[in-house]
């Protein structure tokens, strides 16, 4: 039975290059208006600059809570049974080149996005 | 099916089931749903390896089912079937290949795993912010899908030896 070769190399060479295209088409610009999106609707923009809190209510019970406070944004909330969206923590213009999600937070189960992007 | 390729199914379906179970407590990225170590595949590649190709696609259903109904819920299995089809299927594909390795086969079948959660999730969310996992998930699938790559070889090797192997 064999470990590796050639052709194994080439798979995980092959799945780096996606990987490393995939990171440079999805890192865009950075920018300071927070996005709101229900599925593929928007919810609500607001400016990183101006601190409140956006709260996301759906007719299914579904409720989060985004936070932006001193330039930077969050999920401080969500009914969301795994809590990703709370765990992927904060969004600043300089913390999005290291972020794993880059500039987007994400609550799978409710359908709620939040995007940091240009004005 | 005879009694002894019962058995060794029931013992497979087990330990599939208990290795996804227990990676849940290992938590590699916490907030990125789809990052983990994937022992579960493991036993899957010893299935595609020892076993004919409607065992393994059995075997991946069984224990997509169970664990969904035990541990992961709809939603979860909903992520993991979508997953596990795309991964098996290239992975029995990828093992017929010459000169083709465990850890190719492996690291394929991650790799779609994941590729098929996220086709998943875009279906659900319809937003463009899902395709932001791709590369996080791709790297991560990469890295493990080599560890379990090398586990399963050797794993596999101990078993024939042990009695295990192709009947």
């Amino acid at each position: 039975m064999k470990l590796a070769g050639k052709k194994d190399m080439l798979i995980i060479g092959a799945a780096l290059a996606v990987c490393i295209v995939a990171a440079l088409v999805l890192l865009g610009p950075s920018g300071s208006m927070v996005r709101v999106y229900v599925g593929e609707e928007l919810y609500e923009e607001a400016s990183l600059y101006m601190d409140r809190t956006i709260v996301i209510e759906q007719s299914d019970g579904c409720r989060n809570e985004v936070r932006i406070e001193k330039g930077r944004v969050y999920m401080a909330f969500s009914t969301c049974e795994n809590q990703n969206c709370v765990n992927q923590g904060e969004m600043t213009p300089d913390n999005i080149a290291s972020r794993a999600l880059s500039n987007w937070i994400i609550c799978l189960p409710n359908r709620v996005t939040v995007e940091l992007g240009e004005e | 099916m005879n009694t002894r390729s019962i058995a060794r199914f029931g013992l497979l379906t087990a330990m599939a089931l208990m290795l996804g179970y227990f990676e849940r407590f290992i938590p590699i990225a916490p907030g990125i749903p789809g990052i983990k170590l994937g022992l579960a595949n493991t036993v899957l590649l010893y299935a595609v390896y020892l076993m004919d190709a409607k065992s393994a696609w059995l075997l991946m259903c069984a224990k997509v089912l169970l664990s969904g109904f035990l541990f992961a819920g709809l939603s979860g299995m909903l992520y993991s079937f979508a997953g596990g089809v795309l991964s098996l299927a290239v992975m029995l594909l990828l093992h017929r290949a010459k000169d083709m390795g465990t850890i190719g086969v492996s690291a394929g079948g991650a790799v779609c795993h994941n590729i098929g959660q996220i086709t998943v999730a875009c279906m659900v969310v319809q937003s463009r912010a899902v395709l932001s996992y791709l590369p996080v998930l791709m790297i991560s699938a990469v890295i493990t899908g080599v560890l379990t790559g090398v586990i399963a070889k050797y794993a596999i090797e101990g078993l024939v030896k042990a009695g295990f192997g192709k009947e």
